[in-house]
């Protein structure tokens, strides 16, 4: 046996794994190889006072954390719009765009909200105006004086719209 | 029995005058009424309206050839300066000097006159109170009282020659002067009115048509005595279908407006300086009453309509 062969052998050896002929193999190596004997020694301090140290315990979710710890930061490496590629994202992102799209599109007499419950200025003064215009037909009536109301009515709009 | 004679015949002296002008009012005003059908005239008047408690006075031209063509010119106050109206037989026209336009005036359903001035007589007494002077010119002076309930009392100076109408006056049920108008200077029968100031020429504004009507009309059940409906239209106000119901007792008039809304909390309001408006909404429509009668009557009127 050669001293590669025992120094691969060693650990196998310090932990008596070996089978009978094998270890008789290399102990007889040993007590012929000063170098190897050497080695022997130094590996069996070493293991000697690697156990005088004291151990400590790994948390029960360690593994569990680090594996967080490595997809966080694959994920920061990651662009943020690389989000809108996920399928739970994607697909509400594109039927939004979609809907707004439809909304800009469309003709705005579909989409126009229902008419107010209060008057605009303009609709008030026709009110007026239609209501001079069937008030100047009746007996006694001078035509000219009504659109002069009317239009006196209509023309103080911006400031007669307030309730009283 | 000398003495009997004497004072029966006293009796009818001083009887025969009113029942003379009893029996002339009706003539005068059907006369008045139809004037503008045989009389060219032209003259400038001013025109005056209790206005936020103010009197407001207009200085107004007018040129008029028989049967149906009249041309007004408004020269004061302010908001009307430059203002030009044409009629021209059942065409209304206005140009205003702001948009440089003529503009067609959409009309309510033209009121038949007969229907019209039989409702005058059944709800007013049509007096004969006297004569006066305007514009120079000798005038017979009529005055409509109103039979029943707060209505105005209106008045109306006649020419005795060709019974133009050269004054008005109307006096609210508080007895205060709402609206007044009398010719300050008038020609009649002029040589020189040429067809021309009858003409539109320029920029003419469309009308929008009116819609269907895809809702209930409704009704006042209550109208104050001596009003009927008289018409209904439909139109097109700022994009809304409205429908504009009229009301008349021949010489007053009541306006209900009626449309689409999106909403029914609006609660009754009045508006108006010179007039009576009402405006409220509920069940999804807008409505807009508008009258020269007292606002507990026109409340009464809103309230019964459904």
């Amino acid at each position: 046996m050669k001293c590669k062969d025992v120094c691969d052998l060693m650990s196998e050896y310090i932990d008596e794994c070996l089978d009978e002929h094998r270890r008789m193999e290399v102990e007889a190596h040993l007590n012929s190889c000063t170098d190897c004997a050497s080695e022997l020694r130094a590996m069996k301090a070493m293991l000697v006072s690697l156990s005088g140290l004291s151990g400590r315990r790994s948390p029960v979710d360690c593994w569990t954390h680090v594996h967080e710890v490595i997809i966080r930061q694959e994920l920061a490496k990651k662009a943020w719009w690389h989000w809108l590629l996920k399928p739970a994202v994607a697909a509400p992102a594109v039927a939004l765009t979609a809907l707004l799209t439809l909304l800009l599109v469309w003709p705005q007499s579909t989409v126009a909200p229902p008419p107010a419950a209060t008057m605009s200025n303009p609709e008030y003064g026709y009110y007026i105006g239609a209501h001079s215009h069937l008030q100047r037909q009746q007996a006694f009536t001078d035509p000219d004086v009504t659109f002069v109301r009317a239009e006196l009515e209509t023309a103080s709009l911006s400031t007669n719209t307030t309730a009283k | 029995m000398i003495a009997k004679k004497l004072i029966l015949s006293i009796i009818i002296m001083a009887l025969a005058p009113s029942s003379l002008f009893a029996a002339n009012a009706t003539d005068i005003l059907h006369r008045a009424e139809t004037a503008d059908q045989y009389i060219n005239y032209r003259g400038k008047k001013t025109a005056s309206v209790l206005y936020d408690k103010k009197t407001v006075s207009a200085v107004i031209k007018v040129v008029h050839t028989k049967p149906d063509n009249t041309r007004t010119e408004y020269y004061s106050p302010a908001p009307l300066a430059g203002i030009v109206m044409i009629q021209d037989g059942p065409n209304l026209w206005k140009y205003t000097p702001r948009s440089h336009a003529w503009e067609q005036v959409r009309s309510s359903a033209l009121m038949p006159y007969d229907d019209n001035r039989r409702g005058a007589f059944d709800n007013y007494d049509i007096q004969l109170i006297g004569t006066d002077k305007v514009a120079g010119r000798n005038t017979y002076v009529i005055r409509a009282v109103p039979k029943q309930g707060k209505e105005s009392v209106h008045r109306i100076w006649v020419d005795t020659a060709s019974y133009v109408i050269l004054g008005t006056q109307v006096i609210n049920w508080h007895g205060a002067v709402v609206t007044s108008s009398r010719y300050t200077s008038v020609e009649i029968n002029p040589k020189d009115i040429s067809p021309s100031v009858f003409a539109i020429t320029g920029k003419v504004k469309g009308v929008p048509k009116p819609g269907n009507v895809d809702f209930h009309v409704a009704k006042p059940s209550y109208l104050p005595k001596g009003y009927r409906m008289v018409g209904k239209v439909g139109v097109v106000v700022s994009d809304h279908c409205c429908v504009h119901s009229q009301f008349s007792n021949g010489i007053n008039s009541i306006s209900l407006f009626q449309r689409k809304c999106g909403g029914d909390a609006a609660p009754k309001r009045l508006l108006g300086k010179a007039t009576t408006v009402l405006t409220w909404a509920r069940a999804g429509m807008l409505y807009t009453l508008i009258g020269d009668i007292p606002r507990a009557e026109l409340q009464k009127v809103a309230d019964s309509i459904r």
